[in-house]
């Protein structure tokens, strides 16, 4: 049953695959990556065919790209094949980008020299030397002049080159607050002003090693938030019996805690159901099968029956 | 019950709050894609593409709003969780209140009482 489920998610993954063959090959990874799994769970809950559920494996894959807000297959080769009709939602971050390679790469480089420009800034111990923006914005501005020239003859669209104003505004700004900060004798604070980078993945300072915290006992939702806020990565390997992940407490982890490892190492949470009232040796027993058999190249199954029989 | 032709097109409008809901069904509970699949239908949206909530997933989590972690499944293959991330939170939020004056416009609009009440006695 399972096996034919997967089976059939899998010819109709590898369709959908090959629908999706003109996208650049991390693109496509990032958009397949699991696709099996997912289809399998779809498979396993229906009983109708996959087809009959989701349609066929080409409307997926128009969908997949529509809604993944990626480029539909019109605009990379004039194939004739199936460009379906539909445009995509808000697609900020991967629509197809059609300016040549190194254009992009010119942008990039100068947005990392402003960048590099701002954490000099930062660096520096003494009061600000405000001329040094000065000067790194005039450096960053003939670059984007030169880059500009070099542009008209490449014929890029006008738009690239109305940017030009734009960056140098935003670095005069941001000496001209640095100025300010110096005269008004505190210049630390100030500095992220100019800097547009979101938060968004704000790691704490980096470290090269750390003690493994202490999550025994916490939720797993609990745990996993933690450790990566320290900067680990959590794998977490779960009791069979639970569906959801809320009410699961960790039982053990590996390494465990007080270990001095490597940050950014994988983490193992080995959790069991708070909810159930089986005791917990017997639970561990049955986590360290699931992560025997499904992550046998992470961690020895010793290792994990040892620490956790230490367990109270 | 209802219903006379030709009614809304569910699935298009479906299209315009697909993100705001696939963040709500992951706002208290992380989970993984078809988790996702099954709240919304569920919830009252039976027509939700398994493939644009996939997609979607995909995208968002590219966007910064979702993280993602990986959950073994004695049952089955590993299963890719998501869940909000802080700025996820906040689009949603956003995303919250846009369609909640959204709605309230376009009610007024059908209702008719965006056309009674806004003219006359002003000067």
């Amino acid at each position: 049953m399972t096996s034919i489920d997967s089976t059939a998610a899998t010819h109709y993954a590898t369709a959908v695959r090959a629908a999706l063959a003109d996208l650049p090959p991390d693109q496509l990874h990032a958009i397949v990556d699991g696709l099996d799994e997912h289809l399998a769970e779809v498979a396993a809950d229906g009983s109708t065919d996959l087809v009959d559920a989701l349609g066929p494996p080409t409307a997926y894959a128009a969908e997949l790209r529509s809604s993944a807000g990626l480029p539909s297959v019109a605009t990379t080769e004039p194939t004739g094949a199936s460009p379906v009709a539909i445009e995509p939602l808000a697609t900020d971050v991967v629509v197809a980008d059609n300016r040549p390679r190194w254009a992009i790469a010119a942008r990039v480089a100068i947005a990392a020299v402003l960048a590099l420009l701002l954490i000099s800034v930062v660096r520096i111990s003494d009061p600000v030397n405000g001329l040094q923006v000065v000067l790194g914005a005039a450096a960053v501005g003939v670059g984007w002049w030169m880059l500009h020239l070099i542009g008209k003859r490449a014929q890029l669209p006008a738009a690239w080159t109305t940017r030009l104003p734009l960056v140098l505004g935003a670095a005069a700004i941001v000496g001209a607050v640095l100025l300010g900060a110096q005269w008004a004798g505190s210049n630390r604070e100030v500095v992220f002003v100019g800097n547009a980078e979101p938060p968004v993945t704000a790691l704490p300072a980096p470290q090269i090693s750390a003690a493994m915290p202490d999550v025994i006992g916490r939720t797993v939702l609990e745990a996993r938030r933690e450790l990566e806020s320290a900067g680990f990565v959590v794998f977490i390997a779960r009791s069979p019996s639970a569906n959801d992940l809320l009410g699961q407490i960790v039982a053990s982890t590996d390494p465990s805690p007080g270990t001095i490892v490597a940050v950014g190492t994988r983490v193992t949470l080995l959790a069991f159901d708070a909810t159930s009232t089986s005791v917990v040796p017997s639970t561990a027993v049955t986590a360290t099968t699931v992560v025997s058999s499904a992550t046998s190249t992470l961690l020895t199954a010793s290792t994990i029956s040892n620490s956790t029989s230490t367990v109270p | 019950v209802s219903a006379v032709p030709p009614g809304l097109e569910r699935t298009q409008l479906l299209k315009g709050v697909l993100d705001a809901v696939v963040l709500a069904a992951l706002a208290d509970h992380d989970g993984y894609g078809y988790d996702v699949v099954r709240r919304l239908r569920l919830g009252g949206l039976p027509e939700v593409a398994d493939a644009s909530v996939y997609g979607t997933l995909r995208r968002l989590f590219g966007q910064g709003l979702l993280t993602s972690y990986v959950v073994a499944s004695d049952e089955g293959p590993h299963r890719k969780y998501y869940g909000l991330t802080k700025v996820g939170h906040k689009a949603l939020e956003a995303q919250r209140s846009d369609w909640t004056a959204f709605e309230a416009t376009v009610g007024r609009i059908l209702d008719g009482t965006a056309f009674t009440t806004t003219t006359g006695d002003e000067s």
